[in-house]
C-alpha cells in the first residue's frame, strides 16, 4: 500500500513493497543524485555559478521551510537574516581574516540570534500581523545597513576577494576551482535537506507541525508555543547565516541594495521556491530552487531552439514566475511534489486494480499513465 | 467536603457592556465528575476558558492545589494538570490518529503519569485501534471527539475540562462517551464537563453547577437540580416553573 496522500512529509510507512520502492524512493534517490554532475552536465562557468546560486538558494529556502511550511509562521524577515550572515561573513572576513570554519558557525548564529530578537515581540502576536512585524523589521535592517556606514560602508557595501580555505590540496578558489567551490556548497545544500529531515522527524518538529495545525489546542496540552515559535524562527536563521557564507564568497560583495537579500523581490522569490515546490515535503524547496534559477535559463534554451533569443530576460522572468506562482497556487497547491506523489499513487493504484479486473499488462501500464497524467476526474 | 482541587472565587468576564460570567463562585473536589449545564450563552464556555487561561477574567480568581493561577498562560496552567478540550477544532486535522496522540504524549509536563503506560495503551483505551493510521479529519465524527479527549488525556491531566463532549454525536456514541468519562474517572482523574445533553449529564455526574446569563443559580446533587425551581424556571419558562409549583 502506498500510504502517500495529505500526509505531512513526515509519515511513519511500516510496509514497503516494489510499488513504494519504484514509486518513491528509486526516483528520490536517483533525483538527490542529479546535482552531483551538475559541473559535467552544464557547459560553461556562467551556468556552473547559476548552480552555486541555487545551491545557495536551497540553504537559504530550507531555512524558510521550517518556520513557514511546517511552523505555519510567515516570516518576510528571513532573507534579511541571510543578508545579516553575509554582512557578518564581510565583515570578519575584511577585519580579521577569520577562516571558514569558523566564520560558519559564527554566521549561522549571528543570524539565530537576530531572529530570537525579531520573534520575541513578533510573536506576542500571530497571522498576518507577524508577517507585517517581520516585514517591518526586514526594512529596518536594510536601512540600518544603508546608514551605519562607518560599519557597513554605506550602499557601497562591502566587497572581499577570498575564498574559502582550502582543504589539504582541495582549494576552493572560485575564480580557479569553481566545481570544488560548487561541490563545497553542494555538501552544505545536502546537509540542509537532511537537518530539514531530522527535524521533522524529531519531536520538536512534530510540535513545529502541532502549532501550525492547531495552536491553541497545542498550548491547551501544555506546549509553550511561543517558545517553540522562537526554536523554529531561530533554526530556520541558521540556515540563512551560514548560506550568507556561501553567498559573500560566490558573489564577494554584499550590499543593502533591492537587488540584495535586504530586497524585497528574494523574500516573495524564496516563498515562490517553497509553493512551487511544494510545502509538505521535505525536498518541495529544492525543486523550487532549482525550477526559479533554472526555469528562466530552460525556457529561454527551448525559444532559442525556435530561433528567438534570449526572450525570458530578468524582468520577464518576473512575469514568468507570477504566473507560475498563480498556476501553482489554483491548481497544485501542494507543489511539484505533491502533484508528482499524486500522480505516482494514481499510477501504481491504477495498475493494481487494471490487473485485479484481468486486464492486460500493457493496456493497464498505458491506462494508468493516462490516468496520472491527466489529472482530471481519474481514479476518486 | 473532600479535597479542594480547584477554587473559582467571584470570577468575572465582561465583554464590553455583556457580562458574560458574573461573580461566579465554583468548587471541584478531588475524584468527582461536576456537571456545568446551562442555556446557551450562558457563559458555560467562558467560564472554562478563563479557567485554563485562554481568555483573561476581568474580575476574580482562581486558586489550583491552593495556589493563584489566574493571570497564567494557557500552557503554563495545563502543565500544572488542568486540562479542557474544545467543541470544535479538537484534534491536529493533518496528521494521524496515532501521529496525533503521540505528539501530545511526547510534549507532557505534568507530574501525572501513572494513569497510562504508553502510547498504545491510551490508544486502546479510547478504542481508537482501527482508526490509528487514518488522518485526523478522514475518522468519524464520534472518534474525532474521543481522539480530542484522547489528547488531553495524553498530555496527563489532574483535572479533566470537558466541553459539551456528546455534541453532535448519536445516542450510541453518547453512550460510548458515559462510559469513556466513567473509566477517567476511574483512573483517579477529576472531571468538570460541560454538556447539552441532560440525561448523560445526570447519569455521570456526582454534582451539577448551573449558570444562566453568566450568574450561578443553582448547584446540587442531579436529583435536586432537576427539581429546583430556579433551574426549571430557566429550562422550561417561568409559566411552567409556577403550574409546577402550584401542584
Amino acid at each position: 500500500m502506498a500510504t502517500i496522500t495529505g500526509r505531512l512529509g513526515n509519515s511513519i510507512s511500516t510496509r514497503y513493497n516494489l510499488s513504494d520502492i519504484l514509486g518513491a524512493r528509486l526516483p528520490i534517490a536517483l533525483l538527490l543524485c542529479v546535482p552531483l554532475f551538475a559541473p559535467q552536465l552544464l557547459s560553461g562557468t556562467r551556468l556552473l555559478s547559476l548552480a552555486v546560486t541555487c545551491a545557495i538558494y536551497v540553504i537559504v529556502a530550507n531555512g524558510l521551510h521550517i518556520i513557514f511550511s511546517y511552523n505555519g509562521q510567515l516570516s518576510l524577515a528571513h532573507t534579511s537574516l541571510w543578508g545579516i550572515g553575509a554582512y557578518a561573513t564581510a565583515l570578519l572576513i575584511s577585519h580579521y581574516g577569520t577562516p571558514t570554519i569558523l566564520l560558519l558557525p559564527i554566521a549561522g548564529l549571528a543570524a539565530a540570534t537576530a531572529a530570537v530578537m525579531i520573534g520575541i515581540p513578533a510573536f506576542r502576536t500571530g497571522g498576518f500581523s507577524f508577517a507585517i512585524i517581520t516585514f517591518a523589521f526586514a526594512e529596518i535592517l536594510r536601512l540600518v545597513a544603508n546608514n551605519w556606514v562607518t560599519l557597513t560602508n554605506g550602499s557601497l557595501g562591502i566587497t572581499i576577494f577570498d575564498s574559502p580555505s582550502s582543504i589539504g590540496p582541495i582549494s576552493f578558489d572560485t575564480f580557479n576551482h569553481l566545481d570544488n567551490f560548487y561541490y563545497l556548497v553542494l555538501g552544505f545544500a545536502y546537509l540542509s535537506v537532511a537537518a530539514v529531515w531530522i527535524i521533522t522527524q524529531s519531536r520538536v518538529g512534530k510540535t513545529f507541525v502541532a502549532i501550525r495545525e492547531n495552536e491553541s489546542l497545542a498550548r491547551s496540552l501544555g506546549i509553550n508555543t511561543y517558545l517553540y515559535k522562537l526554536i523554529a524562527f531561530a533554526m530556520s536563521g541558521f540556515f540563512a547565516g551560514v548560506a550568507g557564507v556561501f553567498f559573500v564568497y560566490h558573489q564577494k560583495h554584499i550590499e543593502p541594495g533591492p537587488l540584495s537579500p535586504f530586497g524585497a523581490l528574494y523574500t516573495i522569490q524564496f516563498l515562490l521556491m517553497i509553493l512551487i515546490g511544494g510545502r509538505l515535503s521535505v525536498l518541495g524547496p529544492a525543486i523550487g530552487a532549482v525550477i526559479v534559477v533554472f526555469g528562466p535559463e530552460a525556457t529561454n534554451e527551448l525559444l532559442a531552439l525556435a530561433g528567438f533569443e534570449n526572450v525570458i530576460t530578468f524582468g520577464r522572468s518576473q512575469i514568468l514566475f507570477g504566473s507560475l506562482l498563480a498556476l501553482s497556487v489554483l491548481s497544485a497547491p501542494e507543489g511539484v511534489v505533491g502533484q508528482t506523489r499524486r500522480g505516482y499513487h494514481v499510477f501504481f493504484t491504477s495498475i493494481r486494480r487494471d490487473r485485479e479486473r484481468g486486464h492486460g499488462w500493457l493496456r493497464s501500464v498505458l491506462m494508468a499513465f493516462g490516468r496520472a497524467v491527466i489529472p482530471v476526474g481519474a481514479n476518486e | 467536603m473532600s479535597d479542594t482541587l480547584l477554587r473559582v472565587e467571584e470570577l468575572g468576564k465582561s465583554f464590553n457592556a455583556v457580562r458574560a460570567i458574573d461573580d461566579v463562585d465554583v468548587q471541584v473536589n478531588q475524584g468527582e465528575v461536576l456537571g456545568l449545564v446551562g442555556p446557551n450563552g450562558s457563559g458555560k464556555t467562558t467560564l472554562f476558558s478563563c479557567v485554563t487561561g485562554f481568555v483573561r477574567p476581568t474580575s476574580g480568581r482562581v486558586h489550583w492545589q491552593g495556589k493563584e493561577i489566574t493571570n497564567l498562560a494557557p500552557d503554563q496552567i495545563a502543565r500544572r494538570g488542568v486540562i479542557r478540550t474544545f467543541q470544535q477544532k479538537m484534534v491536529f486535522p493533518r496528521a494521524t490518529v496515532r501521529e496525533n496522540l503521540t505528539m501530545a504524549w511526547g510534549n507532557r509536563r505534568t507530574s501525572e503519569r501513572a494513569s497510562f503506560t504508553s502510547c498504545d495503551d491510551l490508544v486502546s483505551f479510547l478504542a481508537l485501534d482501527e482508526f490509528e493510521d487514518k488522518l485526523a479529519t478522514d475518522i468519524p465524527f464520534g472518534s474525532a471527539r474521543k481522539l480530542g479527549m484522547g489528547l488531553a488525556l495524553a498530555a496527563g491531566p489532574k483535572l479533566l475540562l470537558l466541553d459539551e463532549p456528546a455534541a453532535g454525536l448519536n445516542t450510541e456514541e453518547s453512550r460510548e462517551l458515559a462510559e469513556l468519562i466513567r473509566r477517567i474517572t476511574v483512573l483517579g482523574i477529576t472531571v468538570w464537563v460541560i454538556e447539552h445533553d441532560m440525561s448523560l449529564v445526570m447519569s455521570v455526574s456526582d454534582r451539577i453547577t448551573v449558570l444562566d446569563a453568566g450568574r450561578k443559580i443553582a448547584e446540587g446533587k442531579p436529583s435536586d437540580i432537576a427539581n429546583d425551581p430556579a433551574v426549571i424556571c430557566v429550562y422550561l419558562g417561568e409559566k411552567f416553573a409556577k403550574s409546577q409549583s402550584a401542584q
